[in-house]
C-alpha cells in the first residue's frame, strides 16, 4: 500500500459505513474501494440502499458510523462547493420547476466554477453547445424545460451534470426514462469519456444486461449491505444473481453485444405474483 | 432573457421610470403643484441651496412633509413586497406563495390589532411606536412559530413550510375575528389597518424602513442562481454545491423580515407580491437573476401608481390594500385561466 502514488490513490474507500433514516437502517457496515478511470455499476434489488449510497458518495448525507474517504481525504472536510467541482450527480425523476429553457438549465451545471455575479465566458457557452449536441438536445436548447418529455428531461439532466466538469458523474438510474437508441447513446458517450480518462462513472443501474455491457466493475447492494464488488464477469454469475435477486438466471457471452448478457426467470418453486 | 447589456440597461430605464413617476405623484393630489415647482423644491433641499422667495411655505410642507416621504414609502413597500413574493415563489417552489402565504402578515396584522384592543381596554400604548412595533413582532414570531412547526422535517421543505404557514395563519386569522368582536364599535380602526394604508407615513417611519429594506433587497437580488438551481431540486442543488437548508432558512428569514416591516409601516397590502414576479415571469422568463431586481421595481411602480390613484385621483381615498386586491385579483384570475389554457404548469 505504501507504492501508492498519488495517481494512484483510490477515489473513494468506505470503512465500515452505515446510515439510517431516522431508524430505518439503509446502509450497513459497507466497506470498499472505488478505483478511478473506470464505470462501476451499482446493482441490488429495490429498497436495498443503492441510492443512498450514491449520496453518501457525493457528500449529501453523513453517515452515522464509519467514514468517507474521497481521495484519501475525509469528504467531511470538502467545502460543499470543492466538491461539487468535481463530483456530478444526475438525480433519478429529473424535475425542474418553472419555465426555464433547456440552455438555462445545462448552464446551471457551471455554477460551482463561477463567481457570485460572474456570468459564462465564451469558451463556457461553446462547451455548453458542445455537450447539447453530444446528448441529442441541441435542437430543444430554447424550449421550456417543463414542456419536454420524461426521456429529454433526463437527458437534458445528464447534460447539466457533464456542464460541471466532473472528474466522477454519479447516475442514478439516469437511463430509467430512455428509450433503447438514446440509453444506449447516453452510454456509449460516458463509456467513451471513460476511456479518454476525462471521467469515472458510477452508475446505479436496474438493467442487468445494460450494466454488463457498460460496466468495468460492479457492486451488488443486498439488504443495505455489500454483498459483492469485482470485475462485472465476476460479479454477474448465476449463484450470484440467485442470492441476490431470487431468481434463476442464464449468463452468457454474447458475440453480438461483445458482453456477457444475462436471461431470468422465476425459479420454478417460486409462487407467481400474488 | 439572461443579465447581460440589454438587462442592465432596462434596468436604468425602469429606475428612470420610478423617478419620473415619483415626480408626477408629488404634483398630484389636493394641492396641484407644477412639476417645475416640485423639481425647485428637491433640488433645492438636496443641494441645501435657500429656497426662492416665490414659493409658499404650505407647497414646501406638502411636498416634503407628507407627500415625498408617502411617495418613497410606496416605492419602498410596493418594490419590497414584489421581490419578497419572487424570492418566496423560488425558495417554496411554489409559483402562487408570495409574503402571506407563510403567515408572516396575519402574524404582523395580530401584532397590530392586539395593540389596538389593549388601547381599548384601557392599557395606555403610544400608537406611534406600538402599532409598528408590535406588528414586527408579531410578523417575527409567527415566523418562528412556522418554522418550529416544520422542523422535524429535516429538509425543510416547501410543502412542509407551505403547510405551517396555513395552520398558524388560520389561528391567527381567527384571533384577529376575535379582537374584532372585542372592539365592538371601534372595530373600524382594526379594519382600517388590516385594509392597508400609506396615509401618514412620516420620516420616522421612514428612517427605520430605508435601510432594512435596501439592505435586504441588495442581499436577495444576490442570491439569484442559487434561486434558479433551487428549482431543480434539493438533490441536484445539494450536488451542485448549495446549502440548502441553510439557504431557504436565511432566505425566508430576510424576506420575513422586509414583509414584517412592510406591514408594520403600511398594514396588509396583498396582491403586489404575486402578481408582480407571476407577470414579469412571462415577460422576461424564470431566470432571478433578472427577476428579482425586476420585481422589485415594477412593484415600486405598482404600489406607487395605486397609492396616487386613490390618494390624489379617486374622489375620496380608498385603503390601497382594497385597491390592490381589486385591481389584482381579477387580473390573477385572467394570468391563471390563461396558463391552464396554454397547457403550461403553473
Amino acid at each position: 500500500m505504501a507504492a501508492y502514488s498519488k495517481q494512484e490513490r483510490p477515489l473513494w474507500q468506505l470503512d465500515g459505513v452505515s446510515f439510517a433514516y431516522r431508524d430505518k437502517p439503509a446502509l450497513k457496515q459497507i466497506n470498499c474501494v472505488l478505483e478511478s478511470g473506470r464505470c462501476i455499476g451499482i446493482l441490488g434489488p429495490n429498497g436495498c440502499g443503492k441510492s443512498t449510497l450514491l449520496d453518501v458518495l457525493a457528500g449529501l448525507l453523513q453517515p452515522q458510523h464509519g467514514r468517507v474517504l474521497f481521495q484519501g481525504k475525509s469528504i467531511r472536510q470538502y467545502r460543499r462547493r470543492d466538491l461539487a467541482r468535481c463530483l456530478a450527480l444526475v438525480p433519478q425523476n429529473f424535475r425542474i420547476r418553472f419555465d426555464f429553457s433547456v440552455r438555462e438549465v445545462v448552464e446551471m451545471g457551471l455554477h460551482p466554477h463561477l463567481q457570485r455575479f460572474a456570468l459564462p465566458t465564451a469558451a463556457d457557452r461553446e462547451q455548453i453547445n458542445t455537450i447539447m449536441q453530444q446528448t441529442d438536445i441541441l435542437a430543444l436548447a430554447e424550449r421550456p424545460v417543463t414542456r419536454l418529455s420524461g426521456g429529454e428531461q433526463q437527458r437534458v439532466a445528464v447534460a447539466r451534470a457533464l456542464a460541471q466538469r466532473p472528474q466522477v458523474l454519479l447516475l442514478d438510474e439516469a437511463t430509467a426514462s430512455l428509450d433503447i437508441h438514446h440509453s444506449l447513446a447516453m452510454l456509449e458517450l460516458l463509456k467513451n469519456r471513460v476511456a479518454d480518462g476525462q471521467l469515472s462513472v458510477i452508475a446505479v443501474l436496474h438493467d442487468l444486461n445494460l450494466a454488463a455491457r457498460f460496466c468495468d466493475e460492479l457492486i451488488l447492494l443486498h439488504e443495505g449491505g455489500c454483498h459483492s464488488q469485482g470485475p462485472t464477469a465476476h460479479i454477474l454469475q448465476p449463484h450470484v444473481l440467485q442470492a441476490v435477486y431470487g431468481v434463476e438466471a442464464a449468463v452468457q457471452y454474447n458475440p453480438f453485444t461483445q458482453s456477457q448478457q444475462v436471461s431470468l426467470r422465476l425459479p420454478a418453486s417460486s409462487p407467481p405474483c400474488q | 432573457m439572461q443579465p447581460g447589456q440589454p438587462f442592465v440597461i432596462s434596468l436604468v430605464l425602469l429606475a428612470v421610470l420610478v423617478l419620473l413617476c415619483a415626480a408626477l405623484a408629488a404634483t398630484l393630489g389636493f394641492l396641484q403643484i407644477p412639476l417645475q415647482e416640485v423639481g425647485t423644491v428637491f433640488s433645492a433641499k438636496l443641494l441645501q441651496r435657500p429656497l426662492p422667495q416665490e414659493i409658499d411655505a404650505t407647497t414646501v410642507s406638502v411636498l416634503f412633509n407628507v407627500r415625498l416621504p408617502r411617495i418613497l414609502a410606496a416605492i419602498l413597500i410596493g418594490g419590497a413586497l414584489a421581490l419578497c413574493g419572487a424570492v418566496f415563489q423560488a425558495v417554496l417552489l411554489n409559483p402562487l406563495a408570495d409574503p402571506y402565504t407563510l403567515g408572516i402578515s396575519t402574524g404582523a396584522a395580530f401584532g397590530a390589532s392586539l395593540v389596538i384592543v389593549l388601547q381599548i381596554f384601557g392599557l395606555a400604548l403610544p400608537t406611534a411606536v406600538s402599532v409598528p412595533l408590535f406588528a414586527f413582532l408579531g410578523g417575527m414570531a409567527t415566523l418562528a412559530v412556522v418554522l418550529y412547526l416544520a422542523a422535524d422535517d429535516n429538509s425543510l421543505s416547501s410543502t412542509t413550510l407551505i403547510l405551517a404557514g396555513v395552520i398558524v395563519s388560520a389561528i391567527l386569522s381567527a384571533a384577529i375575528g376575535f379582537f374584532k368582536f372585542l372592539a365592538d364599535e371601534q372595530v373600524g380602526i382594526i379594519i382600517f389597518w388590516l385594509m392597508g394604508s400609506l396615509a401618514g407615513v412620516s420620516w420616522g417611519q421612514l428612517y427605520m424602513l430605508a435601510p432594512f429594506t435596501l439592505a435586504g433587497v441588495l442581499v436577495l437580488c444576490a442570491f439569484g442562481r442559487d434561486l434558479n438551481i433551487m428549482a431543480a431540486g434539493d438533490r441536484t442543488a445539494a450536488s451542485l454545491g448549495i446549502s440548502i437548508q441553510r439557504l431557504r432558512l436565511f432566505l425566508v428569514c430576510i424576506c420575513s423580515l422586509l414583509t414584517a416591516l412592510a406591514v408594520s409601516v403600511a398594514g396588509i397590502i396583498g396582491f403586489v407580491g404575486l402578481i408582480v414576479p407571476h407577470f414579469l415571469r412571462h415577460l422576461s422568463g424564470p431566470d432571478n437573476r433578472v427577476l428579482l431586481p425586476y420585481s422589485f421595481f415594477a412593484g415600486a411602480l405598482l404600489l406607487l401608481a395605486a397609492d396616487t390613484l386613490t390618494r390624489a385621483v379617486l374622489p375620496s381615498e380608498v385603503p390601497i390594500g382594497v385597491l390592490t386586491a381589486l385591481l389584482g385579483g381579477p387580473f390573477f384570475c385572467f394570468l391563471f385561466k390563461k396558463r391552464q389554457k396554454d397547457g403550461g404548469i403553473f
